[in-house]
C-alpha cells in the first residue's frame, strides 16, 4: 500500500505541472490587463507599460511560469495584482467557506444516499419505492442552480415564505439552502450506486449464507450487504469530489457566498493572474488529493482490491 | 416512457427548427401596400424592416399571424398598448409566460433559446464523441507508449476542474460565439468516450473473431473499421446520449455565469440570470420557473432515451 | 410515462405555490389607519435639521465597492465617488469646496491662506498633526507632490490635473511654494482641492509596495482602526491638538457589493446609511411602512453624467450627421421608464447639469426616427440591397458596441437601443467585454461605441483632457475629437483667471460640443441613498457626505 501511494504521488507531480501550466498559459493569453482596470480610467499608456515591466508582465510566458513554480515550491503564491493583498490570505478567507458548504453537502448527500439506497434495496417491491426511484431520476436531470434560484424564490423572498436568508454566509441558517442545493444532484447519483451495490450484494452467496444462519434482515443489510456497496461508493465519491467543488461556483454565485468559486470568477474577470493561479493550484491539489484518497479508501474498505489497483 | 421522452426531444427539435415561424415579430404571411409576402420572418425583406405585427395590422389587407406574435429581440420599444409600469410583466393572455426585464416575451425567448441549447448540446456531443472515439481506439489498438500517453492525457483531463477551465478559456475569447462555446465544451467532454472506447477495443482485441480476421490477413485498418469500431461503439453511443443531458446542464450553467453565447441572443441560462436579478424586486417567478422546466425536460428526455438504448444493447449483448 | 408525469407535477407545484402568494403584483397597501409616506420621502428630500448635535455613537455605512486601496493619488485605485467617501474622512486637503457655493472659490482648510498665479504660495495652518502624532508640514506636501510628479509612478490622473509644474519648494514648515510654467485656475484648484496631506515618511520606497495604500495615515477627523479585507473598514474619531472634529465615535464602512444582499440587509436594519440603492428597490420600498417610518431617502444629483462615446475614426461615425441620427434614434422615453424607472434627468452638458456652465438653449435631440432616416439618407447611407441594413459604397452600417458584462444597466439599455436602431437600418452588434478590458480598449481607441460615465466631486471641472485634440493619444479623449474651435475654447477656459468670466465660455463650449455630438449625452445619474431616521447632520454634497458633521441619536 505504501508503494502504491508513492507511485501515485510520483505521477501527480507531472499531472499537477501540466494542469497549472495550461491554466497559466490560458490565463495570461486572455486579453485585458489588471493595470488597466479602474473605475475612473486615467492612466496613460506609457505608465501602464512601465507598471507592466515592474510586475514582470512583459517577460516570456515560460520564464514567468518557471518563476511562479519556483515561488510555489517555497509556499509563496504571490500577491493580488488588483489590491496587493497576499493571495494566501485571500484563499485563506475563501477556502473555509467553500470547504464548509461543499463538505457539508457531501456529508449530507452521503448520509441521505446511504439511507435512501438501503431503503430502496430493502423495499424494492413497494410502490412508493418505485416512485422514490423515479423522483431521484428526475432530480438528477434538474440543474442545481435552477433549484437554487427556485429555493430562494420560495424560501427566502416575499413571493414564498421568508424562512431563510437570501444571500451570504453568516450563520447556520445561511447554510441550509446552499448545502441542500449543492447536495441535490449528488444525492441522486450516489443513491443509485448504493442501491445497485446493495441489491447486487443481496444476491450473492455470502448474504444467502448469512440469511441461512438465521440473521435478521436488518443485520444482513447493515453488516453484510452494505460494506460491499461501500467500495464503489468510496471510489465514486473520490472522483466526484472535484465536481462538488466546481459546482460550488454557480451555487456560490446564486447565494452570494464569498468562497473559492466566486473568488475565481471575480479574479478571472479582473485578470488578477496571481489569484487565478492560486485558485487553480488549490483546485488541482484538491482534485489530485481526492483521487488518491479515493484509491486509499477503496483499499481500506476492501483489501482485495490491492492487486487490481496496482497497474 | 421512452416514447414520451422521444416526443419531448423531437418536440424541442421541432420548436428550435421552426422557431422563426412560431414566434416572430413578422407574420407568417401578409398582404400590405399591394404586395403579398410569404414567411417574411424567414426571408426578412428590407421593405418590412422595422415592421411588427402591431405596425402591420392597421395597414395590411390580410395577415396570418405567427402563433406567438413577438420576436426574440422585440422589446418594449416596439410593443404597443402595453401594461403600465416597468417590465418584467407577469403571464397574461398576451404574453403567456410573461416578459423579461425589457418586455421581451418569455415563451418566444424559450423557443429561440432552444436553438442555442440544442446546437450546443448536440454539437458538443458529436465533436467530443468523435474525438474520444479516435483517441480511445488508437490507444486501445496500438498499446504501448501511445496507450500510456493517452491514459495520462485522460487522467490529466479528468483532473482538470472543468468549470474553472471553461471560465478561463471563455474569458480569453473576445465575444463567445455559438461555435466557440461548442469547441470549448467539446475539448473537455471527450474523456468518457475515449475511456470507454479504449477499454472496449482492448477487450475485443482478445476475442476470437478479431484474431481470426487478423489471421485471414485483414489489414489493420480493415480490422479497425469493420470489426472493432462497430462493436465497440455501442457503449459509446449510450454514454453519448447521456452526455447530451450533461452538455445541456453545462451550457445552461455557463450562460447563467454569462460565459455562453453573447447577448442579446436568447438562451435559457440568460433568463435565469434575470430571474436571479429580480428575485426580490419584484420577484419575477415566471423568469425562473419556465426556463428551468425547459432545461429539465430536455435533460430528462435524453436520460430516458439513453436508458432505453442501454437496455436494448444490454439485451442484445 | 412516469418521467413525464413527474415533470408536470413539479411544474404545477412550482406555479401554484408561487401564484398563490400574497401581494404579488401590487405594492403593499398601507392601512387606512397609519399615515402614508410623506412627500419628502417620495421625492428623496431630507427634512430640515432640528435638534442639537450630540457626540458619540457608531454609524454603519454600506458601500457597493471595496476600494483596492485607500490612496487618493494612485491611478489604479483612482478615486471614484465611493473611495472618496472613505478617504475624505481620513485625508484632508489644503482647501475644500464650499458646500454653499460649489462653483465658487475653495475655502481654506489645512491652508490658512494662499496667493499668486504662476508662483503660488500657500501658508499652512498652525499645529497640524498626522494621526501618528507627527507634525504635518509643507515638507510633507512637497513629498506628496514629488511622488505625484514622478513619471515612474501611476499617478497620471493627478499629474495631468496639476498641469506643468516647474518646481515645488518648502522654505519653512508652514510655507509651500509651487511654480507653474503656465497659469490656470484649474491647476490651483487641483493642488488645493485634490492633493491629500500624507506623511513624507510613509512615502519612501517603491510606490506600488507602500504600506500606506492599505493603511492610510492622514490628518482627518477619523483614523483607521481596523481593515478587514472583503468585509469592512472601521474608523474611530481622532483627537489631536486641534481637538475633536467629528461627533461620531466610530464610523464603519461595510463593503457589500451585491445589490440583493445590500437590500436584504437594509431591510433587516443593518445599515444606518445605505448608498446606491438599486432603482427597482427604490421604487419597491416606496409604499413600505418599515421603510418610510424608519428611514429618510436621499435623492441627489451628483456632478456625473452617463453618455455613449462614438469613435470618430469609424467610417460612419466620423460624419456628424450620422451621430445626430443615432442620437435621434435613442428611445429616451422608453429607457427612462423601463431602465431608469423615471429616476434620472436627461442632460446634454459635460458640466454640472444645473450650473451656469450649461447653455440654457441646448435641448436633447428628440426621438425622431423619420428625421434620423432623412439624415442617414443625406449622409449617403441607404439600404440599396434590401437586406434591412443601410450601406454606403458597399459598406453596411454596422456599429460594434462594447457591452460591459458586469453592468445590469447596460444589459437592459443596450437591447432597447439596438432594436430602435435596427428599425432604422442601423445594425448594432454587442460585444461583451469584461470591465477590466473596457478601459484598455478605450485607451487604445480599439472600440466603435461604448457607454461610459464621468463623475467629478467638484462643480468646477476642466474639460481639457476630455475634448482637447492633444489628449486623443494616451489621454481621456477616447473618442478622438479633433476640432480647432473646441481646442481654442478649452485652452481659453483653462487660462481664464476670473471665475465669473468662465461660465460664458463654458456655455459656448457646451454648445459646440453638443453640436459635434462626439458623445451621445444620456442622463445625470442621481445618488439614491437612505438614512435611518436617527441619523442627523448628513447632507449630500457633490463631494459625497461629510461624515464629520454626522451625529446619531442614542
Amino acid at each position: 500500500m505504501g508503494r502504491l501511494i508513492a507511485t501515485r504521488l510520483g505521477w501527480m507531480v507531472p499531472t499537477f505541472l501540466v494542469i497549472t501550466a495550461l491554466t497559466f498559459a490560458m490565463a495570461h493569453l486572455a486579453p485585458g490587463d489588471p493595470l488597466l482596470l479602474s473605475d475612473d480610467p486615467s492612466a496613460s499608456l506609457d505608465t501602464v507599460a512601465q507598471a507592466r515591466s515592474q510586475l514582470g508582465l512583459n517577460r516570456p510566458l515560460v520564464e514567468r511560469y518557471v518563476t511562479w513554480v519556483g515561488r510555489l515550491v517555497r509556499g509563496d503564491l504571490g500577491t493580488s495584482a488588483v489590491d496587493r493583498e497576499p493571495v494566501r490570505a485571500k484563499i485563506g478567507a475563501a477556502l473555509p467557506r467553500t470547504v464548509l458548504v461543499s463538505g457539508l453537502a457531501l456529508v449530507v448527500s452521503c448520509l441521505v444516499a446511504l439511507g435512501l439506497g438501503l431503503l430502496l434495496a430493502a423495499r424494492r417491491d413497494a410502490g412508493w419505492a418505485r416512485v422514490l426511484a423515479a423522483s431521484l431520476t428526475v432530480a438528477s436531470g434538474v440543474p442545481s442552480f435552477w433549484v437554487a434560484v427556485m429555493a430562494l424564490l420560495l424560501f427566502a423572498t416575499p413571493r414564498g415564505v421568508e424562512w431563510f436568508p437570501l444571500q451570504g454566509l453568516e450563520g447556520p441558517s445561511h447554510l441550509v439552502l446552499p448545502v441542500a442545493c449543492l447536495a441535490w444532484p449528488t444525492v441522486a447519483m450516489l443513491t443509485r450506486y448504493v442501491h445497485a451495490g446493495v441489491a447486487k450484494a443481496l444476491e450473492q452467496d455470502f448474504v444467502r449464507a448469512a440469511r441461512a444462519r438465521g440473521l435478521t434482515e436488518r443485520r444482513v443489510l447493515l453488516f453484510h450487504a452494505l460494506p460491499n456497496a461501500l467500495v464503489p461508493l468510496v471510489t465514486v465519491l473520490g472522483l466526484h469530489l472535484p465536481h462538488v467543488f466546481a459546482g460550488s461556483v454557480v451555487i456560490e454565485r446564486v447565494f452570494g457566498i464569498q468562497g473559492m468559486g466566486l473568488l475565481a470568477f471575480d479574479a478571472i474577470g479582473t485578470r488578477d493572474y496571481p489569484v487565478v493561479m492560486g485558485v487553480a493550484t488549490v483546485m488541482a491539489a484538491v482534485t489530485l488529493g481526492s483521487m488518491l484518497l479515493a484509491d486509499v479508501a477503496a483499499l481500506a474498505v476492501d483489501p482485495r482490491l490491492a492487486a487490481g489497483v496496482r497497474r | 416512457m421512452t416514447r414520451v421522452a422521444a416526443v419531448v426531444l423531437l418536440g424541442w427539435l421541432g420548436l428550435a427548427l421552426f422557431a422563426d415561424l412560431l414566434a416572430s415579430e413578422l407574420p407568417l404571411a401578409v398582404r400590405v401596400d399591394g404586395v403579398t409576402w410569404v414567411a417574411p420572418a424567414l426571408i426578412r425583406p428590407g421593405a418590412l424592416q422595422g415592421e411588427t405585427h402591431a405596425s402591420l395590422a392597421p395597414r395590411a389587407e390580410w395577415m396570418v399571424r405567427t402563433p406567438i406574435p413577438f420576436g426574440p429581440l422585440q422589446t418594449v420599444v416596439t410593443l404597443e398598448a402595453e401594461r403600465a409600469g416597468a417590465p418584467p410583466w407577469s403571464p397574461d393572455a398576451r404574453h403567456w409566460l410573461g416578459t423579461d426585464e425589457i418586455g421581451r416575451d418569455v415563451l418566444c425567448r424559450l423557443i429561440h433559446g432552444a436553438r442555442v441549447t440544442l446546437v450546443v448540446a448536440f454539437g458538443v456531443v458529436l465533436l467530443s464523441t468523435l474525438l474520444g472515439v479516435l483517441l480511445g481506439a488508437f490507444a486501445g489498438l496500438k498499446g504501448g507508449a501511445i496507450d500510456l500517453f493517452v491514459s495520462r492525457l485522460i487522467e490529466v483531463a479528468s483532473t482538470f476542474p472543468t468549470v474553472f477551465f471553461l471560465m478561463v478559456i471563455v474569458a480569453a475569447l473576445r465575444a463567445p460565439s455559438l461555435w466557440a462555446v461548442v469547441l470549448v465544451l467539446a475539448a473537455t467532454r471527450w474523456i468518457e468516450a475515449a475511456r470507454l472506447m479504449r477499454a472496449e477495443v482492448q477487450r475485443l482485441e482478445g476475442l476470437d473473431f478479431v484474431q481470426a480476421a487478423r489471421a485471414l490477413g485483414a489489414s489493420e485498418l480493415r480490422v479497425l473499421v469493420v470489426h472493432l469500431v462497430p462493436n465497440a461503439l455501442r457503449p459509446v453511443i449510450v454514454s453519448a446520449t447521456f452526455a447530451i443531458g450533461t452538455a445541456v446542464l453545462l451550457e445552461s450553467a455557463l450562460s447563467f455565469l454569462g460565459l455562453s453565447v453573447a447577448p442579446p441572443a436568447a438562451t435559457w441560462g440568460e433568463l435565469l440570470v434575470q430571474a436571479h436579478r429580480t428575485l426580490v424586486h419584484p420577484g419575477a417567478w415566471w423568469l425562473a420557473v419556465f426556463p428551468g422546466l425547459a432545461i429539465a425536460s430536455v435533460v430528462l428526455a435524453t436520460q430516458a432515451v439513453g436508458a432505453a438504448l442501454q437496455r436494448r444493447f444490454d439485451g442484445r449483448a | 410515462m412516469r418521467v413525464a408525469r413527474r415533470i408536470g407535477w413539479l411544474g404545477a407545484l412550482g406555479v401554484s405555490a408561487l401564484v398563490g402568494c400574497r401581494g404579488c403584483d401590487k405594492p403593499a397597501v398601507v392601512d387606512a389607519g397609519t399615515p402614508g409616506p410623506s412627500t419628502a420621502w417620495l421625492e428623496g428630500r431630507l427634512p430640515p435639521e432640528t435638534g442639537q448635535p450630540r457626540d458619540g455613537g457608531t454609524l454603519v455605512v454600506r458601500l457597493p465597492v471595496e476600494p483596492k486601496g485607500f490612496t487618493r493619488i494612485d491611478d489604479t485605485q483612482a478615486e471614484g465617488t465611493m473611495v472618496r467617501a472613505i478617504t475624505g474622512t481620513v485625508y484632508e486637503t489644503l482647501g475644500r469646496v464650499d458646500d454653499e457655493r460649489p462653483e465658487g472659490p475653495l475655502r481654506p482648510w489645512l491652508a490658512e491662506s494662499w496667493k499668486g498665479l504662476e508662483t503660488f504660495t500657500v501658508t499652512l495652518a498652525p499645529q497640524l498633526q498626522f494621526h501618528d502624532g507627527q507634525p504635518c508640514t509643507a515638507a510633507d506636501f512637497k513629498a506628496v507632490l514629488d511622488v505625484i510628479l514622478d513619471e515612474k509612478n501611476p499617478t497620471v490622473a493627478m499629474r495631468s490635473a496639476l498641469g506643468p509644474i516647474d518646481s515645488v519648494q518648502a522654505p519653512d514648515a508652514r510655507t509651500l511654494v509651487v511654480r507653474w510654467k503656465r497659469y490656470s485656475p484649474f491647476f490651483h484648484r487641483a493642488l488645493l482641492g485634490a492633493v491629500p496631506a500624507m506623511p513624507a515618511s510613509a512615502l519612501r520606497g517603491e510606490f506600488g509596495g507602500l504600506a500606506i495604500h492599505r493603511a492610510p495615515i492622514g490628518t482627518g477627523p477619523f483614523r483607521v482602526e481596523r481593515f478587514v479585507p472583503g468585509a469592512r473598514l472601521e474608523l474611530v474619531r481622532h483627537v489631536d491638538a486641534r481637538g475633536p472634529r467629528a461627533h461620531l465615535e466610530r464610523l464603519v464602512f461595510e463593503f457589500v457589493k451585491d445589490d440583493l444582499v445590500a437590500t436584504q440587509r437594509w431591510e433587516k436594519g443593518d445599515f444606518d446609511v445605505i448608498t446606491r440603492i438599486p432603482p427597482a428597490a427604490w421604487r419597491a420600498v416606496e409604499q413600505a411602512p418599515w421603510a418610510f417610518t424608519g428611514y429618510q431617502r436621499v435623492r441627489f444629483d451628483e456632478n456625473a453624467y452617463a453618455f455613449i462615446a462614438w469613435n470618430l475614426s469609424h467610417p460612419a461615425l466620423s460624419d456628424v450627421r450620422v451621430r445626430r441620427a443615432l442620437a435621434q434614434l435613442y428611445p429616451a422615453e422608453v429607457i427612462s421608464r423601463v431602465v431608469e424607472l423615471g429616476l434620472e434627468a436627461r442632460t446634454t452638458c459635460p458640466f454640472l447639469r444645473t450650473s451656469a456652465s450649461c447653455h440654457p438653449d441646448v435641448a436633447p435631440l428628440p426621438f425622431d426616427p423619420r428625421a434620423a432616416a432623412a439624415l442617414l439618407d443625406e449622409a449617403g447611407w441607404r439600404d440599396t440591397d434590401g437586406d434591412g441594413v443601410r450601406e454606403r459604397d458597399g459598406q453596411p452600417l454596422v456599429i460594434t458596441f462594447l457591452a460591459v458584462t458586469q453592468s445590469q444597466r447596460q444589459a437592459k439599455l443596450l437591447p432597447l437601443y439596438q432594436e430602435a436602431l435596427g428599425q432604422a437600418g442601423v445594425r448594432l452588434v454587442l460585444e461583451p467585454v469584461d470591465a477590466s478590458q473596457l478601459v484598455a480598449r478605450l485607451r487604445t481607441h480599439d472600440f466603435e461605441a461604448a457607454a461610459l460615465a464621468w463623475s467629478s466631486p467638484d462643480a468646477v471641472s476642466d474639460q481639457y483632457d476630455l475634448f482637447h485634440s492633444s489628449q486623443a493619444d494616451g489621454g481621456k479623449n477616447y473618442v478622438g475629437l479633433r476640432d480647432e474651435s473646441i481646442d481654442a475654447l478649452v485652452e481659453a477656459i483653462r487660462a481664464e483667471p476670473d471665475p465669473l468670466e468662465r461660465p460664458p465660455l463654458e456655455r459656448q463650449l457646451h454648445k459646440l460640443v453638443f453640436a459635434q455630438q462626439p458623445y451621445l449625452f444620456l442622463t445625470s445619474r442621481p445618488v439614491l441613498d437612505a438614512l435611518k431616521v436617527r441619523v442627523h447632520g448628513l447632507r449630500p454634497t457633490l463631494g459625497g457626505y461629510d461624515f464629520a458633521r454626522a451625529w446619531v441619536e442614542p
